[in-house]
Formats: structure tokens, C-alpha cells, sequence
């Protein structure tokens, strides 16, 4: 269908478009007429992405001059590959209504998922490293493998790419069209990136410091970067900039410099003469050097050697290895200890005897010293260019930075020491993409409050908008249960977790939901720990057994191969009937990404609620952070974190207008004026105050039941929530 | 003292509207048009009878039947609702069968063969009871099904009525299999069902064009299970034709106990198969000992679509008329048989309608 808002004529592929669509096309609207950047909460399932696509899209069209490009950065490659589908669709219709344009739409993804090369993409992890060694600047003479379709794609002139049609290129176009010609599809993509006016690819493309640099110098000023499911941006900005050191990584690195000293020494004149010649230029950089102007690319004196550069790391890393020892002693008596990054690093650099323009540069400086040694096993020294980067993050930034010792919680190993380069301030990455690109919007199901992101991210948006939903019957029934039958309060705060009353109450609960919902029921659980426990004891007290005749059960795990054949019984088990209950995690994979449409997700349930451990210290220096710089308290930061992730696990239940499903808090803590407000509007107005606030487990029971029986009912979705070509 | 002055304004209510008939006759009459017209409406449903049918109830007893959001709990329910259904079911499909079978834990069991006796019914009915186990299985059911289906004959329409309270359907079988065999046998799959939809049960009812419906409280309960009394079209079903053996059996009541041939149960008046002279107790059925198909005339004349009786056409002429039902004078409105230009009250209408099915003048 065609109509126009405004003076922008948009194509859009469906015969229907709801209300809610069409306000999100007014706000996008605003957003890129001021040229500024903008926040937008539309429900899930409400066709976020097609909306967003076809109006920008016939903004590109119509307004060359305004914006000329779009970057889209979805989460996940499956994200990726739905969205491209949504362009082709988007483009189809375009063309269908006789519109000539000339849109180029490319995904760019790593090499491990666009490599074809039957050697090279067997190898799994390796991937990288090994499409390196094929295709690095030395190794053309053809002495050892190489890559033919990386040498093809080299001869063919860059013309070629630039004269491809417009079309949709999706990742698997991109391996089929590259087969077919025998050319590489990804560095075809990395070199199509610069020319397509639509571009999709990860978030990290963006954020992260490393991979950001290799793209920033085709991008222009006059773009518009969408981030998709951004609700939890600032958790990827801070990890961007967040590097770990323990012990085995220490020794590792100390390893990988005594090869690359083994390299240097050796007598070969061909290594040595390239050692020179990367000297030379080098010191020639440093004559071409304009005047007053800082030049990125000078290399310090006291490393302009390679022999040493060896030396300065080697100190480096002697440093920071009797830094973790020493602290490591500490750690004994203490939970942790923190440093700050302006005296650590003082106390380095007086235990090194190091520069601080050395130390700035010396990821640079590997970079060059491993392409001069033609080392391509990038992989094998990462542990070396991880110490690089945790130097340089340390001395290139002051605020917003701790050094925090702890015990190494995240892998469970044996009591190991761990140094945490922990970076507090989420704006840090996107200060970058703020001033870079022309607009900006973070899109989301889920982003309330959506006053809070334009504080984090220290940015002002021209647009903050949350959307509504119109539903023609209540089909999503939040429902917040704080009691149990026999009075006791339902809760998973940490002084109640041992209470054998509370896990056995929740057991309950999950029993009789699993007997009253139909088909698919998701239950979401704060942490493994947790979960382990309470397993724990509903396997004593027979309640899982009990569960298991209701429906077959299945429960997340940390593997992620495992929990995705999980997912595929689970689905077969919903299609047949037979019904079956998820035990997850709230922060885990399935919260996240992974949809639950129709009958394969009837009822939510989340059991507990999933605030972080406040007791962590690097939680805790985030908070303080915030607090200082923000001025957001610790509860609200922890509250708001809470409530999204909650809301990320309710709203993987409602997939369209279609669609129905229940949504159960089981919480005394969500009943909290402070946490209903944190809910966005669309939830929040379908909660029910005074039948479902507040309330028993034996009567949200007689809601669920009610529930199901009136959504069986014969339904059509009324006229007046969307417009079809005739009634706009 | 509030009671009674509740109880004072009830009866006040009452009184006001009898005054009312009495002061202003039209509204008296517009109830009645309106009666009427709903008595006509399922009397014409009613008469699109197929000339066979045989219906499989299957009850849902496992666990969740026990379940008391319906009072007093759904099995109660449904067994309350089901004898009604029953008797007008016959007396609509007055050449069909109803079986019964109960889903129990795992398994399906057949309590009574295909039978057209109300009572008979009614009797095992009030016998179900719900179990302690869960695990109803639709695959055990529809197999069960499938086996009793495949004693009758096959010119008759064959349905299921699931009565359904779980909200899975624990298969041990493979239900896909089971379902498509039914498709096969064109086996229509109708729920009726307490716990809301259950996906793959809605498909299974579709692609046999069956029903799935899902009532929110114990009136619609009684309301929609009226929906499996007129038969649904199905695609699925091929009209085959066959000769049937059919004989009209005498009447006979006797004083001493006797053994009925197809129930072995005692009683004191049957009938007599007219082929082999066995005694069976309630017409129509298959004569167990000769395979005789045994009913009487007005089944047949009945179900055989026939027009005994239309829908009375209204005359507003104002003239006094005899209705022909119960012979006092009528006025204002009433209606006239086309067949037999007899008049009738529409007290008298409704009733040939609802209950009679044959009108008084033409027979």
C-alpha cells in the first residue's frame, strides 16, 4: 500500500497498517527532519522493523540530500538475515508500484560466517586466523596456500563490486553469488559496505574500539544508525571497553614475546632487512610530521625498535604480573580491591620504568611489529595484544575507568586472581557514533523508563518516544502474584533463600500453572544458582515429577549447542500437543532473541526477581559511577536493570496481534510502586489493578484459567486499529 | 427485614409485568412473535437431518476434571449438560446413535456401544466419575474411536464429541497418524473443551471440519454443546450408497420381566424384530441376532427429510379464529399450516414446533 506523511510518499509491503506503525513513521519522521537523534519504544510484534525500514527508506529516496545512507545494527546473525528480508520485501514493493531506485542493501558479517573456502571454514574457531595466513599483504608470491577466492577477488578491479546491480544482498546471497564467480564474500562485502546505501551488521561494528577503527574511514556524516533491540546498549558499550588479565593470560603473553624475540634474533637477512625497512619508515613518519599537529601514527622513541618495543613489553608485563601477585596475597583476607587507574598506573610505570606515550601506542606498534614478523596466527597471540589493550585503555582514559582484583566467579575455576580494567561509562563508546553520524535512533520493545538512556549515554535525543499498543481484546494479561495460598510472601531476596516454605510455594505454583496453561510455558528464573537450588528441592519434594506429566520439561543450559537442540524439541513437543514448560535463565540466551510465537509461548512466568548481585564490586563501582556522574541512586540503576531485563522475558510471549499469552511476575517486589513504573506503557495498561495486582497464587490461577477460555473464543482484530488503502 | 423487602420489589416486578400483559396486549403478543420465531429457527436447523448418524461421545475423566472453577467441578458439569444434549440429539437425528467412552489415564475405554436408547444412556452417564491420574492421550482416544467406528455401517455419518478438561494430550502413539487415519475415515473430530485451546487439537478439528469450542462459564456450556445437534457439512464425507435391510417391529408390553435381546436388560414393553421375532428394547438399532436395521415408520419419515411440518406462515387479518390445537378462539395474531390451512395459536405453534414435529391438521 502507498500514502503519505507529510510529503514522504511510503511503500508499504502489507495490505494493513496499524495505527501504532503509523505514529512510529511520524516520530521517525521528526527524528530525521532535525537531524538529531531519537529513542523509540514500540511493542514487540507490532512490525517494528518493516515500518522502520519503509519509511526510511522512501526518506532516502526522496531526500538525497538530507541523508544518504543507512547503517542498521542488529544483535545477532539471524537478526541480521530477518532484517535483510525485510528490505528485499520493502524493495519489492517499491519496485511493484513502478518506483525506480537504486538501493544497494549488504549484511557484513565476520569471516567465519562468510567464508566459503572448503579448507578455511571447516576450522570452526580458526577461521580467522586462518583466512589470514591466506590472504595477509605477504604471502602473494604464492609460496605457501593461499585463498584462490581471495586472489580472484584481488584481480578483479574494484570497478566490478562498485558495477554490481542493485539488489538485496544477504549473507547467504553473498556466499552463493561468490561460489558462483569464485570470489571472496567477505572481503566483496567489507568492499561493498563502502558503496550500499543500506548497510546491516553488528552492533560491534560500531562499538567496539578495535573493529570500529577498520570501518570508520568510509563512513559518512550524513547517515542514520539504527540500533535494534537497544535496550541493553549500555551493558555492550561498557564490555566493548571492559578487558580481563589473569595469570595464564600473563604467561601466555610472555610466551608470545619470546617468539616474536626468537623471530627478531634470528639471523635471516630477509627478516632483518624488513625489520630495517620498518624502522626506516618509521623515522621518516616522523620527518613528514606537519607542525603542530598531532599525528596518531608517531611511534615513540623508546619503541621505535623492534628489539625495544620486546624489552618495554616485557616490562610491561613483568609489572603488571607482580601487580596481580602482590594483590593476589591481599585478596586472601578481602572480597575484592579496587585501584584507581591514575595511581595504578603511576605505580607501573614507576615499576617498569615505562612512558606514557609509549604505553598509548603500543597496540599500535604490535600491530605493526606482527605484520613485519608476517605473523598471521593472530589468534594465538591474542593474549599479547589483550595486555596491549589493557595498557592503552588504562593510560588513554581517566574517568570512568577502576582496576578491580577479584576471584575469577565467571568461569568457575580454581580459586584464580582476575585483574578487571572495568570501564563504568557506557557513553564512552557511543560519544563516537553520536558525533559521527548525522542521526541516531535506539529501538526497542522494551526501553522504559526512556528518560534514563539519554542520561547513560549522555546524549540529547530530539525524540523520546513510547508508542502504545492498540489490541481489539486483552490479549496479554500481566499478572503480579505475591502470595502464596497459605500467606507466606513469594520472593527470591537473598536472606529468604534458604526458607523451605518460599521454594516449595514457588514449586506449587509452577505445578498448577503447568496443569491450567496450554501448549508452551516459558518460566524465567534469576540466576543458574538459583535455579540449581530450587531444582534442588522440587526434585525432594516431588513437585518436578509432578510437572513433568503436565508437560515435558526442559531446562536451559550453559552450553549454547545443547540449549538450541532443546529449544527444537521444545517446539516439536508444543506442536503436538503434548505441551511442554522452559526452565531459563533471565539473563541468559533465551531471554533474549529468541521468540515464542503462537502456542509455543502461552504463558511467562518469571520466577523471582532478576536484580543484579548488588554484592559484586564491579556492580557496585557501576553504581557509584552513575550516581556521581548522573545522578542516578543505586536502587533506581538497579531497579531499571531489573525491570527491563523482566520486561525482554515478557514480551518474548506476544508476537502479534494474533497472538495472546499470559504474563506472570511472582514477586512481592513487583508489586512496588517503584518497579510498576519502570514498565512500559503498553504492559503497564494491560495490568489489570484490581484483579490482578497484588494477588494470590490460587487466584492468579482463576485468572490463567479465565484467560484461556475467553482467547479461545472466535476473534476478529477490529477496523478502526489499522487502515488499509481505502480508509487512509 | 431486607430480605423481605427484597423478596416485596421482586414480587412487585412480577405483578407490574402481569398487569402489564394484561393492560397492553401487544407486548404480550410481541413476546410471544418472538418466541415463535426462535422455536422456528431451531425447528429449520433441526431439519437438515442426514439420514444416519452415528456420534461417539468421549469424556475427558483424568485429574483436571476434578477441577472446580466450574461448580460444582467440569466432569459434573458436563454430565449435567449431556442428557439434554443427548435427548434432543435423538429427537433431532432420530435414526442416530450415540456411544459413550471415557478417556482415563493413558487409555480409552468404551462404556456403550452405539445406541439410540435415551434412557439407556442417561443410565451410564450418571456412572462416570473422574480418576486421580492424569494423562489423557487423544491418540488412545482417536484409536479406540477408530475401532468402534469400524463396526457400523458406512453409510451413516460418523462424529466424535470431545469433552475434553486437560490442557495436553500425553501420546504414547503417534497422534498425527491417528488423526490423519481418522481424516481418512472421514471421522468428523468435534472438542468441546474447559481448558482453553490447545493448538494441535484446534488443527486436528479443522482438517476433519470439526468444531473446537471453548466455553467461558456454565450457561454457554448448554448453549454451545446445542451446536453438535444439527449436523456440519463435511468435505470429507463420500455418500455411499447401499441397500439396508429394514424392518418395522411390532409393540408389544407384557407383564412378566423380560430379557432384552440388545442390552440384556429387563423389561417390561419391546418390541419384536419383525425378521427373526428377538425382542430389543428401543428402536432404531441393529437387530442383534439377524442384522435386521429396526425402526419405526415416523424415524424414517422424519429423518428422511420429508416435510411433515413447515414453518407456520403469520395472517394479521384481525378476524377471530378456532385454532385447531386447543380449540379456543384466538385473536389478533395467529398463524395457518399451508398444507392443511388449519389455524393455530401461537402457544399452540411454538409447541407443534418445539416438541411435536407433526401438525395436528395434516395428520
Amino acid at each position: 500500500m502507498k500514502f503519505v506523511i507529510d510529503d514522504i510518499e511510503v511503500i508499504f509491503p502489507y495490505k494493513f497498517l496499524y495505527k501504532e506503525q503509523l505514529e512510529y513513521m511520524q516520530a521517525l519522521k521528526q527524528t530525521l527532519d532535525e537531524k538529531g537523534h531519537g529513542i523509540l519504544e514500540m511493542p514487540t510484534g507490532t512490525g517494528k522493523t518493516v515500518s522502520l525500514l519503509a519509511f526510511i527508506i522512501a526518506y532516502l529516496a526522496q531526500r538525497p540530500k538530507t541523508i544518504k545512507k543507512l547503517i542498521y545494527c542488529t544483535r545477532t546473525v539471524v537478526e541480521m538475515e530477518k532484517t535483510l528480508e525485510e528490505v528485499r520485501l520493502v524493495l519489492k514493493a517499491r519496485k511493484a508500484e513502478g518506483l525506480v531506485d537504486n538501493f544497494t542493501a549488504v549484511g557484513l558479517s565476520s569471516r567465519r560466517n562468510l567464508c566459503i573456502n572448503p579448507d578455511v571454514v571447516n576450522q570452526k574457531d580458526r577461521v580467522d586466523a586462518e583466512c589470514r595466513k591466506r590472504t595477509a599483504e605477504w604471502v602473494k608470491k604464492g609460496q605457501s596456500e593461499t585463498c584462490i577466492f581471495y586472489e580472484n577477488f584481488e584481480k578483479s578491479s574494484k570497478d566490478v563490486i562498485a558495477n554490481l546491480p542493485n539488489d538485496v544482498y544477504s549473507l547467504n546471497d553473498l556466499r552463493k553469488n561468490g561460489a558462483f564467480s569464485i570470489q571472496c564474500p567477505y572481503f566483496t562485502a567489507r568492499e561493498m559496505v563502502k558503496k550500499a546505501n543500506i548497510v546491516v551488521y553488528n552492533y560491534l561494528y560500531l562499538i567496539d574500539p578495535g573493529i570500529s577503527s577498520l570501518l570508520s574511514k568510509d563512513q559518512i556524516k550524513e547517515s542514520v544508525v539504527v540500533f535494534d533491540e537497544a535496550h541493553n546498549i549500555d551493558d555492550v558499550c561498557i564490555e566493548a571497553y571492559t578487558v580481563r588479565l589473569n595469570k595464564p593470560i600473563l604467561a601466555e603473553a610472555i610466551n608470545n614475546l619470546k617468539i616474536v624475540e626468537t623471530q627478531i634474533q634470528s639471523e635471516t637477512n630477509e627478516i632483518q632487512n624488513r625489520l630495517n625497512e620498518e624502522y626506516k619508515k618509521l623515522i621518516k613518519n616522523l620527518e613528514n610530521k606537519p607542525e603542530g599537529e598531532l599525528n596518531q601514527l608517531v611511534i615513540p622513541g623508546q619503541i621505535r625498535k623492534a628489539r625495544n618495543f620486546i624489552d618495554f613489553m616485557k616490562r610491561v608485563i613483568n609489572s603488571l604480573r607482580k601487580k596481580l601477585k602482590d594483590n593476589s596475597e591481599a585478596l586472601k583476607t578481602s572480597h575484592a580491591i579496587l585501584h584507581n587507574t591514575k595511581s595504578f598506573t603511576e605505580d607501573i610505570q614507576k615499576e617498569g620504568n615505562l612512558d606514557i606515550d609509549s604505553l598509548k601506542q603500543c597496540g599500535e606498534r604490535l600491530n605493526l611489529l606482527l605484520n613485519t614478523l608476517q605473523i598471521a596466527e593472530t589468534d594465538k597471540f591474542r593474549p599479547l595484544s589483550t595486555v596491549a589493550q589493557f595498557v592503552m585503555f588504562l593510560v588513554q582514559y581517566q574517568e570512568g575507568f577502576k582496576v578491580i582484583f577479584q576471584s575469577n566467579n565467571y568461569e568457575g575455576t580454581l580459586n584464580e586472581k582476575l585483574m578487571t580494567l572495568a570501564c563504568f561509562d557506557s557513553s564512552l563508546a557511543m560519544k563516537n557514533i553520536f558525533t559521527t553520524f548525522q542521526s541516531v535512533i535506539l529501538t526497542s520493545g522494551t526501553m522504559s523508563p526512556i528518560e534514563i538512556y539519554p542520561k547513560i549515554l549522555d546524549f540529547k535525543p530530539v525524540v523520546a518516544k513510547s508508542i502504545d499498543i492498540e489490541l481489539t481484546r486483552n490479549s496479554i494479561q500481566p499478572i503480579i502474584v505475591t502470595m502464596s495460598e497459605d500467606g507466606t510472601e513469594l520472593t527470591s531476596e537473598f536472606t529468604l533463600r534458604n526458607n523451605e516454605d518460599v521454594s516449595r510455594n514457588y514449586g506449587n505454583f509452577l505445578l498448577e500453572l503447568s496443569e491450567n496453561v496450554p501448549d508452551g510455558l516459558i518460566v524465567f528464573m534469576p540466576s543458574y544458582s538459583r535455579m540449581e537450588e530450587w531444582a534442588r528441592q522440587w526434585q525432594k519434594d516431588k513437585y518436578l515429577e509432578q510437572i513433568s506429566k503436565n508437560k515435558v520439561l526442559f531446562i536451559e543450559s550453559k552450553d549454547v549447542n545443547e540449549t538450541s537442540s532443546k529449544l527444537q524439541q521444545y517446539r516439536k513437543c508444543c506442536d503436538v500437543g503434548r505441551g511442554a514448560a522452559l526452565f531459563s535463565i533471565a539473563r541468559g540466551k533465551i531471554a533474549e532473541g529468541i521468540d515464542f510465537e503462537g502456542h509455543y509461548g502461552r504463558c511467562v512466568a518469571v520466577i523471582g526477581f532478576p536484580a543484579l548481585n548488588s554484592k559484586d564490586t564491579l556492580i557496585l563501582e557501576r553504581c557509584k559511577f552513575l550516581e556521581e556522574k548522573f545522578k542516578i541512586t543505586k536502587n533506581d540503576f538497579i531497579e531499571f536493570d531489573a525491570m527491563r531485563q523482566t520486561c525482554q522475558c515478557l514480551g518474548r510471549v506476544l508476537r502479534g496481534k494474533q497472538d495472546y499469552g499470559i504474563m506472570i511476575m511472582v514477586d512481592k517486589r513487583f508489586a512496588q510502586k517503584s518497579k510498576l513504573q519502570k514498565m512500559p506503557r503498553w504492559i503497564y495498561k494491560q495490568l489489570d489493578q484490581s484483579r490482578c495486582l497484588n494477588i494470590t497464587s490460587e487466584s492468579a490461577i482463576t485468572v490463567v484459567r479465565d484467560f484461556f477460555r475467553q482467547m479461545a473464543q472466535p476473534f476478529k482484530i477490529a477496523d478502526n486499529s489499522y487502515f488499509t488503502q481505502d480508509t487512509l | 427485614m431486607q430480605m423481605e423487602l427484597e423478596g416485596n420489589t421482586k414480587f412487585n416486578e412480577y405483578e407490574e409485568k402481569i398487569r402489564n400483559h394484561q393492560a397492553n396486549g401487544h407486548n404480550y403478543q410481541q413476546d410471544k412473535l418472538h418466541q415463535k420465531k426462535e422455536s422456528d429457527a431451531q425447528f429449520l436447523i433441526a431439519q437438515n437431518p442426514l439420514l444416519m448418524r452415528n456420534l461417539l461421545i468421549i469424556i475427558d475423566t483424568t485429574k483436571s476434571s476434578k477441577v472446580s472453577d466450574f461448580k460444582p467441578s467440569r466432569l459434573a458439569v458436563a454430565l449435567q449438560f449431556l442428557p439434554a444434549f443427548i435427548e434432543q440429539f435423538l429427537e433431532c437425528n432420530p435414526l442416530s446413535q450415540i456411544g459413550i467412552a471415557v478417556a482415563e489415564e493413558y487409555k480409552c475405554k468404551t462404556i456403550l456401544d452405539f445406541t439410540s436408547s435415551c434412557v439407556n444412556i442417561k443410565q451410564y452417564l450418571s456412572t462416570i466419575h473422574s480418576i486421580n491420574e492424569a494423562g489423557f492421550s487423544m491418540a488412545a482416544c482417536l484409536q479406540t474411536a477408530l475401532h468402534v467406528f469400524s463396526t457400523t455401517q458406512l453409510h451413516a455419518q460418523s462424529s466424535i464429541l470431545f469433552v475434553t478438561t486437560s490442557t495436553y494430550s500425553d501420546d504414547k502413539l503417534d497422534l498425527n497418524e491417528w488423526s490423519e487415519k481418522c481424516e481418512s475415515a472421514a471421522i468428523q473430530i468435534n472438542v468441546i473443551s474447559f481448558a482453553g485451546a490447545i493448538h494441535q487439537l484446534i488443527k486436528i478439528t479443522q482438517a476433519t471440519d470439526g468444531q473446537y469450542l471453548c466455553p467461558i462459564n456454565e450457561f454457554q456450556f448448554s448453549q454451545e454443546i446445542q451446536k453438535f445437534i444439527s449436523p456440519q457439512e463435511s468435505k470429507n464425507h463420500k455418500m455411499i450408497t447401499q441397500l439396508v435391510k429394514i424392518g418395522f417391529p411390532q409393540k408389544l408390553i407384557v407383564s412378566q420381566p423380560t430379557l432384552c435381546q440388545c442390552h440384556l436388560e429387563i423389561v417390561y414393553n419391546f418390541y419384536k424384530c419383525p425378521v427373526c421375532y428377538s425382542k430389543v428394547c428401543s428402536p432404531p438399532l441393529l437387530c442383534p441376532i439377524c442384522s435386521t436395521w429396526v425402526v419405526l415408520p415416523h424415524q424414517i419419515l422424519r429423518s428422511d427429510g420429508f416435510n411433515t411440518l413447515a414453518v407456520f406462515e403469520i395472517i394479521n387479518d384481525g378476524l377471530d379464529h378456532i385454532c385447531y390445537g386447543c380449540l379456543e378462539s384466538t385473536t389478533v395474531i395467529h398463524s395457518t399450516c399451508e398444507r392443511c390451512k388449519n389455524f393455530f395459536c401461537l402457544d399452540c405453534d411454538i409447541l407443534i414446533h418445539s416438541k411435536f414435529k407433526v401438525c395436528p391438521g395434516c395428520a
